[in-house]
């Protein structure tokens, strides 16, 4: 490979943006040209200079509120509702709409009862996927598709390989030290799996999107602790062989 | 689709982006009251398109209602037209005390300023990439615009960031023992 082109194609190899046939030629080549030796060094001190967070601007206080609050209140009917037309009063008028009622309420019931149901049905699933990815994660070598404590690695790295965009905090001063990212496949989807670690046990949180709202809940499966929710778009599931009063603490931190 | 479920739904999927599209609109408009204004209407609109939206992530897709709204409605202008704004530059940053400012503000000035000074296509390349993590492949998306491109955009953006910022850099890593006292403080 010549210099020119390595030079053009140095950014993109940082960001994990060429092919690997591509990336190897250019590593050949960074060990023998000292030039572009340096080069990749800048590119280096020049990232490091780009990730510091406070050059991102955020979002002053109370914009999301004026979005929200400018929002349409009501979806506008597609057409002018027919108005009720005038009745003579009866006295059996509210009959058939009580009847009407009690059928909604059973159909609310049941359905209620049968969602119970299902998502137990689910959940029980569910735990059973995150103790295999857990399990399968401690298999040598496949704990950490990027390893770095550095949470500013670890969330762009998921940028572009999921359909969102996970949190990605860093409790090391808490005892909780962020061990690296990595792809995970659960619920036919393709998840967000955090390492984190706390003295010698290992945590796997597992984010994806999710439409529900559920409280933390823990459970325990073949040896090892789960806890579980999902809030604010997110379904989160933490699992660990470590005790589940510590592994609660974490899902304290990453709630709050 | 329901009223309420939709704004569930524009709430998971573009409002929680809304950092994000602030950040973007600020480097396009140089000011936060314009930034505020872009935003605000990119909101608007985007819950207005929302039923025509496939996914389950906004971000790429608020990005786009945002840029093209501010290249059509703001300023007329394509990114290569739009010039730098010294007034409205400064005028935006915040003044401090020079006894206060931490080496850390001084750094984020110097670096958002060289940012700042790069033509408009490669601003909003960098931008993308580097405080929103967006992929090669979603910038393009954002900017309509070729792979290719978007690769050399980024290339000679950097290159001239590295150059701007090239004196700040070599004195930054002659001076790590002096830059941990300052900030140790």
């Amino acid at each position: 490979m010549q210099c020119q082109e390595s030079k053009t194609i140095l950014g993109a190899y940082l960001d994990g943006e060429i092919e690997l046939m591509r990336s190897v030629e250019l590593e050949e080549h960074l060990a023998v040209c000292a030039e572009c030796g340096r080069d990749l060094e800048e590119q280096h001190g020049l990232q490091e200079l780009l990730r510091n967070p406070s050059l991102r601007y955020t979002a002053p206080a109370g914009l999301r509120e004026s979005i929200r609050a400018s929002l349409p209140a009501e979806s506008k009917p597609l057409r002018p509702k027919a108005e009720p037309s005038p009745q003579r009063a009866t006295g059996l008028r509210w009959w058939p709409a009580l009847q009407w009622g009690a059928v909604a309420a059973l159909c609310v019931v049941l359905a209620g009862a049968t969602l119970f149901w299902f998502r137990g049905q689910s959940e029980q699933k569910l735990a059973g996927q995150v103790v295999d990815n857990h399990i399968r994660s401690l298999m040598a070598g496949h704990l950490a598709d990027v390893a770095t404590s550095d949470q500013h690695q670890v969330k762009p790295w998921f940028a572009g390989k999921l359909s969102f965009s996970p949190n990605v905090p860093d409790f090391v001063d808490k005892g909780f030290a962020l061990k690296g990212g990595r792809l995970d496949y659960m619920e036919n989807q393709t998840v967000a799996a955090l390492i984190y670690q706390r003295r010698a046990h290992i945590i796997n949180v597992f984010i994806y999107p999710s439409s529900e709202n559920r409280k933390p809940a823990s459970e325990q499966l073949r040896g090892y602790n789960l806890v579980h929710w999902a809030e604010s778009g997110m379904e989160y599931w933490l699992v660990s062989d470590l005790n589940p009063s510590e592994l609660q603490e974490l899902a304290g931190l990453l709630r709050s | 689709m329901d009223h309420q479920e939709k704004l569930l739904r524009f709430e998971n999927q573009v409002v929680r982006h809304l950092d994000a599209a602030f950040n973007l609109a600020r480097w396009f408009t140089r000011n936060d009251d314009d930034a505020k204004d872009l935003v605000q209407e990119a909101s608007l609109r985007a819950f207005n398109a929302f039923d025509n939206f496939r996914g389950d992530d906004g971000k790429v897709w608020l990005f786009v209602i945002l840029r093209n709204l501010f290249y059509s409605s703001v300023t007329r202008k394509t990114p290569e037209q739009a010039e730098f704004n010294e007034e409205i530059h400064s005028a935006g940053e915040p003044s401090g005390n020079p006894e206060v400012l931490l080496f850390r503000d001084i750094e984020t000035r110097l670096v958002r300023q060289a940012v700042e000074q790069l033509a408009g296509e490669y601003r909003e390349a960098l931008v993308l990439r580097e405080f929103e993590g967006l992929s090669y492949r979603e910038i393009a998306e954002v900017t309509e615009s070729p792979l290719g491109t978007v690769m050399s955009r980024l290339s000679r953006g950097r290159e001239q960031l590295r150059h701007s910022l090239a004196g700040y850099m070599k004195n930054k890593s002659g001076q790590k023992g002096g830059r941990n006292a300052v900030s140790g403080k």
